[in-house]
Order: structure tokens, then C-alpha cells, then sequence
């Protein structure tokens, strides 16, 4: 096995500089991750020696281009377990994949009183398309709560699923409390009345292995950012059969296969649904990322980072007022708390004085933070690079901000649920 | 303590946020607005005594970061005992304060210039001037 943790660190360049006299610690990989300098320079090399348009031109920078872009689809497709290439299409990230399958899929077939299901613990990239298919439809929207073990509760999906479900669309992993949810058991009930399922794996395709032929998912999207790949490239994966059947989400230049004056015929799939110009450099430097991430292998990275987050909860929980947001099926990478009267913000901006980088706020998941009965949170969220030197900096910079404000005493003014509404 | 703390919350940012100055809700407001920061879901609601001629009393309560905290305490003592005209002035100078400008002193609440250096934050200062801003407009 590769090395894991602080002997990675010098593949990342952007980790080698001071934030405030202080080395960087970056937690916060649930909003993106950093990249190795392989992702860079796949990202330079591309335009240095391949740049050109793909699947148009015949010289041999297009054939290079072409070729690169379509074993990168091939290593995406191989990397999450899909059988077929033409179901991976690439995308800006994973709120635009969602809204392929809301507005290409979802809306013709929803007719009212159908029913989606989602999720409490949805980010709002899988909540507000699904707010809007149903206000066009007349849909329903219906959402699965949690547990108190902050899990998704399964017996509530069970009868929350029925036969008015048409489309069951789930967050695999709470980007707020690392919750994992068991979606083969989800795409079980879902099969079982003939609805489709659409999961966000934003928060698991970087941080797990993830195969789509097990979780038996209809559609799965991610985005590149958050796996040590670029910004600006995502993945949609689709079953084949359901993607051949959709329209088109957008339509103009390489998704049209004949176009005359008053009408066009689409392109086959996956080309159907990738409109214009894609971000050719962004699908080959995501392969690369790819590569790396598989080098080291996502069952040692998942296994890394929930070793992280368990030494990060025991130290949490030696420091005065931290209020942990731990679910019961413990701790995967992310660690999510508050501190007893300081606010999650300067929470946050004491953590950076300190060289340590963490969110604070809602997250896009405020309906979450609603059911947790807090408005915000702090998040500090671990990955492959990440050692345990800094959860230790954690800690100390935590207490450091108990410290700052200390003065404050046991009555809290700013009560969670106050009565200023 | 590091310096640089010190210099996001300086001493009387930091006093206002433990001791806040008319922090309650004010029995017979004649007029309340609420105002809200959507990247956080903090929350301050303004209270005010006020009638066209002076505002008498200015009141806040609700759920805040220190810098909204100190920044509302710091504007109920700036604008009480004021016109709603010297109170919109002050707001105003206090916004372009806060964005950028260096034309004006504003007195105590000039312990809030140091956060300017954090974007991000900038909201979080202004958040209880926006909640004051929609309490006086049924004054003018
Ligand atoms: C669980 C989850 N879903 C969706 C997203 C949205 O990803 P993106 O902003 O790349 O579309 C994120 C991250 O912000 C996330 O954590």
C-alpha cells in the first residue's frame, strides 16, 4: 500500500504555505478538496501538447483529444463500477447532474399526486430541483426524517415509499454528519413499486469506493472538485436504458446527430447530453485524479479518514461546551460540532488565526440543520492528506477559541431556539 | 493570545459581545423589523421607540456571531436619542464605512473597520444596521 497521510502532503503543493505565521491545516475537503500536482499538470499538459475540439475535427490533435476525453469516461465509468462508458456523462458538477435527471427525467414523467422522496439530510443540490420538478409537475415531495442516532431512518422510508413513489432522490453521504445511507436497501424498496432512484454521492465517490452496480442506483452524480480532481467537471451517471429514453437537457452544437432548418435528431447517448464545448482538460485531469486517488486505494482512504474523525471526536469531546454532531454509525470523515456560546462563524475565523481551515455555517443543508435544532454548525472534514498532527491542531485551536471567549459564563443569550420570530 | 485575533475582535468589539449593550425585546415598540444572513440563518430582530421627531429607544434580540452581536450593541447606543433623519445618515456612513470608506469617523463604531479585511464577515457587521434600516422606515 502507498503511504496515507502526512507523507502525502508534498504531492499537494497548495499545502505548503503559512496562514497567519501557522502552517495550513485544511479541513474543510467536504467543499472541495486540494489537488496533487499530477491533477495540475494533466490539467497543463493537456493544452500543452492535446488541445483541440473533440469528436469534430479529423487531425490528429482532435484524434488525441478525442481519445484522451474518452478513456477518461472509460476510467470514470471502470472507477464507480458502470459496465458501460456511454452511461457516464460529463457535467459541470453535481448540482448540474441533478438537474439533468430532474428536468430531463422527472418532469415529463410526473403527473400529480406522484410522489419524490428525499431526504432530511439532503444538501440543497438534491432538494431545491426536486422542490421545483414538483411544483411544475404537482407532484409531491415527501422526505424521509432521521433518526435520533442521526441516521436515515429506514422504517420511516419504508412506508414513506409506496406506490405513489415515483422518483426516491438520497444524499449517499450527509456532507454535514458523514452519515452513510444504505442505498441498495433504499433502491430495493424503490424497485419493488417501479421508482427510480437518483443519488447524490458528492460526499462518497471521493471518500469510499463506491460501485453503482451494487448500490443498484438509477442515476448517481459527483462532482471532480471534491475528489482531488478539478473544478468545473462532474459526473452524471445514467442507466443506459432510462438515458436513451430521456430528452436532451440542453440542446445546440455535438449533441445533435442531423439538423435541418426546422429540426434536429439527438446524438446517441452520452453525447446527447453534453451540449457545446465540454471541459475536455477537466474529464482528463478527473481521470488522473482517478488514478492517484486509486493508487492509494478508497477502502485505505475511507479507513484513514474515520480514524481521523474518531481521534477528532475524542479530543472534541475533552474540550469544555463542544457539542458534537455524531451519528450513531459512527464518525466517516466528517465531524461536525458547536461550541457552547460562540457562534459557529467566529468559531471558524479564531480556527483560521490558527492556520486551521474549517466551515462553519449551514452547509446547504439548512432543512438538516432545522431537524439537528441548530442554525449552523462547525465542520471540520478529513482526506487522504490529513494526519493526525492535525487533529491535535484542531484541538488546540479550539481550545484557544474557548479561551478567547471565554468570559462569557454558563448563561447563554443566544439560545438555539429563541423567540425573536 | 495572537495578534491577529486581536485584530479581527479588538478590545471593544469584544467588550460590547460580552457585555451587549440593549439586548431585549423593548415592551411598547412602536415599530420592529427583522433581518436575516442566509449564509449562516443568523437572525436579529430591532426594536424602536420612536416617533417623527426622535428615536427614543433602539432594542435588538436574536441569534448572532460576535461581530453581529457587537455591532448591534454598538448601534443601539449610536443612533438613540437621534432623529430618524441623523439615524439614516449614520446608517448610511456606517455602510460605506464598512465597505470601504475612510472619509468618515463614526466614533465607537469604528472598532468595527478591523473586520473589513474579512470579506465574508462584512455582512455579519451590517446585518443589524439592515434589520434598523426597515424598523425606521415608517418613520419617514
Ligand atoms: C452532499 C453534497 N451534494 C451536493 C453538493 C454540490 O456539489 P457541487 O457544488 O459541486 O455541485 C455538495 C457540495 O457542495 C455536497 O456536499
Amino acid at each position: 500500500m502507498a503511504g496515507i497521510g502526512k507523507s502525502l502532503r508534498p504531492d499537494f503543493p497548495i499545502l505548503d504555505q503559512k496562514i497567519g505565521g501557522n502552517s495550513l491545516v485544511y479541513l474543510d475537503n467536504a467543499a472541495t478538496s486540494q489537488k496533487p500536482r499530477v491533477v495540475i499538470e494533466s490539467l497543463a499538459n493537456f493544452y500543452s501538447i492535446a488541445n483541440s475540439n473533440v469528436h469534430r475535427s479529423v487531425h490528429t490533435l482532435a484524434e488525441r483529444a478525442t481519445d484522451l476525453y474518452e478513456r477518461a469516461r472509460e476510467r470514470v465509468a471502470d472507477f464507480i463500477g458502470a459496465s458501460d462508458p456511454s452511461e457516464i456523462i460529463f457535467v459541470r458538477n453535481t448540482t448540474e447532474a441533478i438537474n439533468v435527471v430532474a428536468y430531463a427525467f422527472a418532469r415529463p414523467r410526473l403527473a400529480p399526486g406522484d410522489e419524490i422522496v428525499v431526504a432530511i439530510l439532503n444538501h440543497h443540490s438534491n432538494l431545491v430541483p426536486w422542490q421545483q420538478v414538483a411544483a411544475q409537475t404537482g407532484a409531491k415531495l415527501r422526505a424521509i426524517p432521521l433518526t435520533r442516532g442521526l441516521r436515515l431512518d429506514m422504517r420511516a422510508a419504508a412506508s414513506i415509499i409506496g406506490p405513489g413513489t415515483k422518483i426516491v432522490a438520497i444524499t449517499h453521504k450527509s456532507n454535514v454528519t458523514g452519515t452513510i445511507v444504505d442505498v441498495a436497501a433504499l433502491a430495493h424498496m424503490a424497485r419493488q413499486v417501479g421508482a427510480a432512484v437518483v443519488i447524490d454521492a458528492a460526499q462518497s465517490v471521493p471518500h469510499l469506493p463506491v460501485d453503482v452496480s451494487q448500490l443498484d442506483c438509477d442515476f448517481l452524480a459527483f462532482s471532480g472538485h471534491k475528489m482531488a480532481g478539478p473544478m468545473g467537471i462532474g459526473v452524471l451517471y445514467g442507466r443506459r436504458e432510462l438515458l436513451e429514453e430521456m430528452p436532451p437537457f440542453m440542446t445546440g452544437g455535438e449533441m445533435v446527430r442531423e439538423v435541418e432548418l426546422e429540426n434536429a435528431t439527438w446524438n446517441d447517448v452520452p453525447l446527447k447530453f453534453e451540449a457545446g464545448t465540454p471541459n475536455v482538460a477537466g474529464a482528463v485531469a478527473l481521470a488522473t485524479a482517478i488514478d492517484y486517488l486509486s493508487a492509494i486505494g478508497m477502502r485505505s482512504i475511507a479507513d484513514h479518514e474515520k480514524a481521523l474523525a474518531a481521534a477528532a471526536w475524542d479530543r472534541l469531546e475533552e474540550i469544555d461546551g463542544i457539542q458534537c454532531v455524531k451519528p450513531t454509525d459512527g464518525s466517516n470523515g466528517i465531524v461536525s460540532f458547536c461550541m457552547t456560546d460562540v457562534h459557529p462563524h467566529d468559531v471558524a475565523t479564531i480556527l483560521d488565526s490558527e492556520g486551521v481551515a474549517v466551515r462553519a455555517g449551514h452547509h446547504c443543508a439548512q432543512p438538516l440543520h432545522k431537524a439537528l435544532g441548530v442554525p449552523a454548525t462547525v465542520r471540520a472534514s478529513f482526506y487522504l492528506y490529513n494526519d493526525h498532527d492535525d487533529v491535535e491542531r484542531l484541538a488546540s485551536a479550539l481550545r484557544a477559541a474557548r479561551q478567547f471567549f471565554h468570559k462569557r459564563g454558563g448563561s447563554s443569550r443566544n439560545p438555539v431556539s429563541d423567540s425573536t420570530r | 493570545m495572537s495578534d491577529r485575533l486581536n485584530d479581527i475582535y479588538p478590545e471593544t468589539l469584544r467588550e460590547h459581545y460580552e457585555n451587549p449593550r440593549n439586548y431585549r425585546v423593548l415592551e411598547g415598540a412602536t415599530s420592529e423589523a427583522l433581518a436575516m444572513n442566509p449564509v449562516c440563518g443568523d437572525e436579529v430582530k430591532v426594536y424602536l421607540k420612536a416617533n417623527k421627531e426622535k428615536v427614543s429607544e433602539v432594542t435588538f434580540q436574536g441569534h448572532l456571531c460576535a461581530i453581529s452581536l457587537a455591532s448591534a450593541s454598538l448601534m443601539s447606543e449610536a443612533v438613540r436619542d437621534r432623529t430618524p433623519q441623523e439615524v439614516a445618515i449614520t446608517s448610511r456612513d456606517f455602510e460605506a464605512m464598512m465597505r470601504g470608506s475612510d472619509s468618515i469617523a463614526l466614533g465607537d463604531l469604528d472598532a468595527l473597520r478591523s473586520i473589513r479585511a474579512y470579506r465574508v464577515r462584512i455582512r455579519c457587521a451590517l446585518l443589524p444596521w439592515e434589520a434598523l434600516r426597515k424598523a425606521c422606515q415608517v418613520l419617514v
